[in-house]
């Protein structure tokens, strides 16, 4: 047994997040996008219990991916590789859909959705791979 | 004022936990034609505000493990400034193809990952 902060858990489940948290990080880094599924692997075994569970990794795992990903964002800023311009349009939406987003979880049919995005994410990277 | 509606269904997808961070990517490059890194820094930007939103939202009705977030925080900010370092050896040609592969990877994951059901790893 490891004491991680106030929290007794295996040291197994210490190398599971260690190695997922790190590996969220560079995928973050390098890709501007990506570590929460790594994060939410890393977790599912101290939370996915039934269908509740579900909802509560994919909150968590956006509580460690926001910080993460402002570390990211100011490396991006600093070495000048993205630009504000014409940002300013996505903001509004952004932030309204955002909210939005978080309301509905729990009102939708949420894995039928999933389905037919990721076989979207798959043509887009198929697309961007040829 | 297409770009503003995507970004709306995205920001949407995003709170539901359904599409991937690499959405706002997929548009700015394939829609747009904006430059694969330049995308990749304004999907971080985009994230942050559209999970930022979100976030109040889960948190108060959520199960957060604190000191797991915490840790799983710090590492993951090792590895993000690693990773952006990183970035900088790659030519955006080629990081566009890794991001198709990376892509690719996550999609099949979204179709064909299993839901994890085991018990708490405890011991």
């Amino acid at each position: 047994m490891i004491k991680l902060f106030t929290d007794k858990i295996g040291q197994k489940t210490v190398l599971r997040l260690t190695v997922f948290g790190l590996l969220a990080g560079v995928a973050n880094g390098v890709f501007g996008a990506g570590g929460g599924i790594l994060i939410v692997f890393g977790l599912s075994p101290l939370l996915i219990h039934d269908k509740e569970g579900q909802r509560d990794v994919f909150a968590n795992a956006l509580c460690v991916m926001f910080p993460v990903s402002i570390f990211s964002m100011i490396s991006y800023s600093r070495a000048g590789r993205f630009s504000l311009d014409g940002f300013s349009h996505y903001l509004i939406p952004c932030l309204i859909g955002g909210a939005l987003g978080a309301i509905l979880l729990g009102k939708l049919k949420i894995p039928i959705l999933q389905k037919i995005f990721a076989i979207l994410v798959i043509w887009s990277g198929i697309y961007m791979i040829i | 004022m297409i770009s503003v509606i995507a970004s709306f269904i995205i920001a949407v997808l995003s709170g539901l936990g359904v599409g991937s961070g690499g959405l706002f990517v997929i548009w700015l490059t394939l829609a747009e034609g904006t430059e694969q890194i330049s995308a990749q820094g304004l999907n971080l930007l985009f994230f942050l505000f559209s999970a930022g939103a979100s976030l109040v939202f889960h948190v108060a009705r959520r199960k957060i493990l604190w000191n797991a977030v915490l840790f799983l925080t710090l590492l993951g900010i090792v590895g993000s400034l690693f990773g952006s370092y990183l970035v900088g050896f790659i030519p955006s040609a080629i990081m566009k193809k890794l991001f198709g592969g990376m892509l690719v990877i996550s999609g099949l994951f979204g179709l064909f990952g299993k839901k994890s059901g085991k018990k708490a790893v405890t011991s």
